[in-house]
């Protein structure tokens, strides 16, 4: 008897090997007489790894059904039916973009500031110190590093319009509120490389010309910044923060500051009204930051993700990071797969890997009973994707086809979930984050909440409500001040025109 | 007493300063932790007045952020994440299994005054999900079976 497993790199990656050592074991625990092939050319299935056992196709998700089908299957000779798969999908689609290791080149490898260096840690820091201004916005320009907080603005060119700003006093701010659900790579990136945060901050502070920094950390990660602290107590001892940093002459203090528990605090205008004391509510742009922000000076505000890519641009080179990534989105992002995946991961990939790779290859598809539904990219402010439409390739064009990059948040979700469960399980957030200093986020989340209650107390759908609602936010989306009001629309219309296709119920 | 820890706040907010008062949002942070969990009015207007500023840029802080609140309310505060990533990975069974453990809604204190359960946007936990937070600690990947646990290491004071 023969049983072959899916042995092509898609899933490999899920765990196919581990499958056929496992029925190998069964094999010689139950004393029966089977050759386990491995098989790169079976092709694969979704979910779960392909099985051949006498021309049958079956799907397996762990050891347990693994089990199950070795003893119904191959002992019993039964065909099981419970895990015969529906559809096999060709091999060609097996193809996988391997994981690139920019931001993640440190992780799990130092724990202390002696093993950062000893990894050539601060050597961006000398070589950025050496280098004028001009060339440090010259490269990061060249790079086409984009901001990963969500918006996607062109990290040289806001560098750039703050170093032309003339000032008494600069500011660089990094936003480490990461609120935006589903997130949680900068976490990540502070647990694992708080060394080369400092590091991409002290950088940017020098090009711009700021000698005061803040980082802005939410409340809810107090525990996560311990590490972060002893980290900067580390940098300040060795001379990479503080006065005369590297006898270079350039001044820098950098301290923390938390957050409150309030997701709006996220948006840039919105951190700088709160570092400054007061609650967070987003300022009227313009004049944006980089001319007029914290304590009215001219200040950066840059993401945790994007500060950790500049160390290495500047020892690498902006054309070396250009290999990565498309045209108009180029490099690595990270990836937070969360909800129902089966692995919930941070991954860092090149801009242009399509969506049915984090899911099914790095997120290894999703748990439990039921079966994939939609995606939710970019976070709650971001766009559900049916299933359908996996194929899109993720970057910053990818809106173009109604789906977002944003934060970079996957969050798979199953056909257990229901459409009114969903926009009011959205709703409710924005409502409650909405600061209430514009009219047309605050009154407009209160009205599409009272609407969506009300379909959710009737237990229906209703259509006529369904087209206000969308009259709502995109008036919202128009009138908003600022990014949290504008943004709503696009999980709420995404998600209506699934419901109308008929991708959820 | 009052005054020792709104001093002992103070001091501690300062240390971090760069800019005149830009520390503001630390104050509350720190007088948070001197009265275990909360910031009193009486405790505000006194640090309103040593810093020269008005109490109602305390205040602000203090009713603004969902973190920070003015009474000792419960014991203990958990906060359970309602977002997608939780809500979809069984959420919804941890947030019935607390509502009726506890045979409160959001925002409700239990009549012993030992819990009080808030809804929280996103913990940034999203890989261990569904969590929740008492105080300060975080709790993962729950089943309702170990928020049933946990909920009884409080009550026994087996967790303080």
């Amino acid at each position: 008897m023969k049983i072959k497993v899916a042995a092509d790199p898609k899933s490999v990656l899920e765990g196919s090997l581990e499958i056929a050592n496992y029925f190998g074991y069964l094999s010689g625990v139950h004393h029966v007489q089977v050759d386990v092939e491995r098989d790169a050319n079976l092709g694969n299935c979704v979910g779960g790894i392909l099985v051949d056992i006498n021309g049958e196709k079956y799907k397996v998700r762990d050891k347990k059904e693994a089990a199950m089908l070795f003893v119904q299957g191959v002992i019993l000779r039964k065909k099981v039916k419970d895990l015969a798969v529906k559809k096999v999908l060709p091999p060609e689609e097996s193809r996988i973009t391997p994981e690139v290791l920019i931001v993640k080149r440190n992780f799990g490898k130092y724990r202390d500031i002696d093993g950062y260096i000893f990894l050539g840690g601060y050597e961006a820091l000398k070589k950025a110190l050496k280098m004028k201004p001009e060339e440090i916005v010259e490269e990061v320009k060249n790079s086409g590093l984009r901001g990963r907080g969500g918006a996607g603005f062109p990290t040289g060119l806001k560098w750039e319009s703050a170093l032309k700003e003339k000032a008494s006093e600069k500011f660089v701010v990094c936003n480490a509120d990461e609120g935006e659900p589903g997130t949680f790579k900068d976490r990540m990136i502070i647990e694992e490389d708080p060394h080369a945060l400092i590091e991409g901050i002290a950088i940017s502070a020098y090009t711009v010309g700021a000698n005061k920094g803040y980082i802005y950390i939410r409340g809810e990660y107090s525990d996560v910044a311990e590490n972060l602290k002893r980290a900067m107590e580390e940098a300040y001892d060795r001379g990479f923060l503080g006065e005369d940093i590297l006898g270079s002459g350039f001044d820098f203090e950098l301290v923390l500051r938390f957050g409150g528990g309030s997701y709006i605090a996220g948006e840039e205008t919105a951190l700088l009204e709160s570092i400054e004391g007061r609650a967070a509510r987003s300022r009227f742009k313009p004049p944006y930051p980089t001319q007029k922000g914290l304590f009215g000076k001219p200040t950066v505000v840059n993401n945790v993700e994007t500060l950790v890519k500049v160390p290495w641009i500047i020892l690498n080179g902006a054309e070396e990071y250009r290999k990565y990534g498309t045209e108009s989105s180029p490099g690595t992002k990270l990836f937070s797969i969360c909800g129902k995946a089966n692995k919930k991961v941070v991954v860092e990939l090149p801009l242009g890997v399509t969506l049915r790779e984090i899911v099914y290859a790095y997120g290894e598809g999703i748990y439990g009973e039921g079966e994939l539904a939609m995606v939710q990219t970019g976070g709650k402010a971001g766009t559900f994707v049916s299933k359908e439409k996996l194929d899109v390739k993720l970057d910053f064009d990818a809106i173009k086809e109604g789906v977002s990059l944003g934060s970079g948040a996957i969050t798979l979700i199953d056909d257990k979930s229901r459409f009114l469960d969903i926009a009011l399980n959205v709703i409710e957030f924005f409502e409650h984050e909405s600061c209430g200093k514009c009219v047309p986020c605050r009154e407009g989340t209160f009205l599409v909440r009272k609407i969506i209650s009300k379909m959710v107390e009737e237990g229906k759908v209703d259509c006529d409500a369904l087209q206000e609602i969308e009259r709502i936010v995109l008036i919202m989306k128009d009138s908003s001040l600022c990014g949290l009001g504008q943004s709503v629309h696009n999980p709420i219309i995404s998600l209506i025109r699934m419901l109308e296709r008929g991708e959820v119920a | 007493m009052v005054e020792e820890k709104v001093r002992n706040a103070l001091e501690k907010a300062k240390e971090k300063a760069l800019e005149e008062k830009d520390y503001i949002m630390e104050v509350v942070r720190c007088l948070h932790e001197q009265f275990g969990g909360y910031a009193p009015p009486e405790a505000l207007e006194l640090a309103a007045q040593f810093l020269e500023v008005s109490p109602s840029k305390l205040y602000e802080i203090a009713t603004f952020y969902s973190l920070y609140t003015l009474r000792k309310e419960a014991k203990h505060v958990i906060r359970v994440c309602t977002s997608l990533p939780c809500h979809v990975a069984g959420g919804r069974e941890i947030i019935e299994t607390l509502k009726k453990e506890l045979n409160i809604d959001f925002g409700q204190v239990t009549p012993d005054g030992m819990f009080k359960l808030e809804e929280v946007g996103c913990l940034g936990r999203c890989d261990t999900s569904p969590n929740m937070m008492v105080d300060g600690t975080l709790y993962k990947d729950l089943t309702s079976e170990k928020v049933t646990a946990i909920l009884e290491a409080y009550r026994k004071g087996v967790i303080e």
